[in-house]
């Protein structure tokens, strides 16, 4: 193989390589963050039900008055230095690995919604828990099962 | 009074004569009337008996012949149709979970012990909270009430 083909193909392999991290950076990918790793004091656990279109990540109307209490929570004077995990469940309904994306969408959701009321993107992290960790254990299928969980990490 | 007395069987000769003439003259006279009101008519003068016709509420079309349909499965709370169920509509999601760093092992959890779940959960990097749970999903939350419970 001539040397300037060889030289070619490294240079496109490489701008591959940045490009897909450049992608996975800006797509939404199930993954800790890691300035959420280090933890001083056990979590509180916050259970809401943040209600959703069935199948859908769209956060309904209905849904604005519940987050616009979060938000201002979030921003309030008594948790400032605290960071904040969003984390999405579902019920058993369907695929692992999809119930994984969906819950991981809506917490995004929630976290964009968040943003749009001016909480700090640097202070949130979202994870997408899919059907692994059941509210009610007993009834898998239960829409109790569905639901957004805020985690305040301090 | 002795039987046997010529007297006493002129006497009951006297006294029954009569009821027994009486009572063979009735019977002799009664069918007489009767057959007095169809004299003179024969078989054909009789009129000629109406078909029968079924009351209104018997005269009515046979019900149709049962179908068999089969049985519908009860709908059961809590457990849909198939452990697929209808989900999957969302293109996003779907294409994020074709994404998704698991084996093909993990990708079907379906059929694995829940015990997995920890090493599952290290696949996916995940963080799983450990902490107080507070649940405030019967309803709508306040600014205060939320700064409660998220503060430690």
């Amino acid at each position: 193989m001539p040397f300037g083909t060889n030289l070619v193909s490294r240079s496109a392999a490489a701008f591959g390589l940045v490009a897909s991290l450049l992608i996975n950076t800006a797509c939404t990918t199930p993954g800790p963050n890691p300035a959420f790793v280090q933890q001083t004091s056990p979590d509180r656990i916050v259970l809401l039900s943040v209600p959703f279109a069935f199948d859908s990540h769209r956060l309904r109307p209905d849904s604005y008055l519940e987050l616009n209490n979060l938000a201002s929570a979030m921003l309030s004077p008594d948790l400032s230095g605290y960071r904040f995990e969003i984390d999405g469940h579902t019920d058993r309904s369907g695929r692992f690995a999809y119930n994984i994306a969906l819950s991981q969408l809506r917490a995004d959701a929630v976290i964009q919604y968040l943003a749009s009321r001016g909480v700090p993107p640097s202070m949130m992290f979202a994870q997408g828990f899919g059907y692994t960790m059941p509210a009610d254990a007993m009834n898998p299928y239960s829409p109790a099962n569905r639901r957004v969980e805020v985690v305040s990490i301090r | 009074m002795q039987f046997g007395h010529r007297s006493d069987l002129t006497y009951l000769r006297q006294r029954v004569t009569p009821f027994a003439f009486a009572l063979l003259a009735a019977v002799a006279v009664i069918p007489s009337a009767e057959a007095q009101k169809y004299r003179g008519t024969t078989l054909d003068d009789v009129p000629p008996q109406q078909p029968y016709t079924p009351p209104p509420a018997l005269n009515r079309a046979p019900p149709p012949a049962a179908t068999y349909t089969p049985r519908q499965p009860m709908p059961m709370p809590n457990r849909p149709a198939a452990a697929a169920g209808p989900r999957e509509s969302e293109p996003e999601a779907r294409a994020l979970a074709d994404r998704l760093p698991l084996d093909p092992a993990t990708a079907n959890l379906e059929a694995r012990n829940p015990a997995d779940l920890p090493g599952t959960m290290r696949q996916l990097g995940l963080r799983v909270p450990n902490g107080s749970r507070t649940d405030l999903r019967s309803h709508t939350p306040s600014t205060r009430e939320l700064v409660d419970a998220l503060r430690h």
